[in-house]
């Protein structure tokens, strides 16, 4: 089955899309900020990552840097979250940008 | 009843995918959390706490996109601009505005749920 970890400080929209996405028969985890997301990639790399922009402690561009500079995770496929125009640096390092629906 | 045009009902039938009780704890939730934040952001305004403002209404504003109550977005987006530019003159009536809006969609949730 394929795992995906959401990567949203939100609780309520974390709440919302791990419903969807277990309602759809995807396995599904929360990080709620960017240092805890950084840990369980390096425990348990998921086969995809859903990542919000701004998140406590390290941000969601720190999490993409962080990850593509260790060649592990160089192609975990990375959907960037964001509610506004994403800046160049997501463009080159997620897979895909998506815009939030506010 | 006439369905209220802030609240996109489409939104919450997608995210659980058509499951009733999955929508019926998404709603839950919401209302739940967002009576909860429209209640930190006053005491956050009447202490002038700009950066909780901001905080609490970006996170609002979030969750009530999110959820599919749009209409609560645009006043929730103005006092997290307030809150960013400091300056909370305006916080109270657009408080207000956030707070009928809420209670106005919490009456068609509970429908829903």
């Amino acid at each position: 089955m394929i795992r995906i970890l959401i990567v949203e400080d939100n609780l309520f929209t974390a709440r919302a899309y791990e419903t969807k996405l277990q309602m759809e028969g995807f396995l599904a985890d929360v990080a709620n900020d960017g240092e805890a997301a950084l840990q369980m990639i390096r425990q348990s790399p998921p086969d995809l990552a859903l990542l919000d922009l701004m998140l406590p402690k390290v941000s969601g561009l720190q999490v993409l840097r962080t990850l593509r500079a260790q060649p592990e995770f160089q192609k975990l496929p990375i959907i960037v979250s964001l509610r506004h125009s994403p800046p160049c640096p997501f463009k080159r390092r997620a897979r895909r940008v998506q815009t939030k629906c506010c | 009843m006439d369905l209220p045009p802030q609240v996109n009902t489409e939104i919450l039938r997608d995210l659980s995918s058509g499951d009733v009780e999955a929508m019926r704890n998404l709603i839950a939730l919401y209302l739940r959390d967002t009576e909860q934040q429209l209640v930190k952001l006053q005491t956050a305004i009447q202490n002038n706490s700009v950066i909780e403002v901001m905080q609490l209404a970006h996170t609002c504003a979030g969750s009530s996109a999110s959820c599919g109550v749009t209409a609560l977005v645009p006043p929730l987006k103005q006092l997290e601009q307030l809150g960013r530019a400091g300056q909370l003159k305006d916080a109270p009536r657009l408080l207000m505005e956030a707070v009928t809006t809420f209670h106005r969609a919490r009456v068609f949730l509970e429908t829903l749920s």
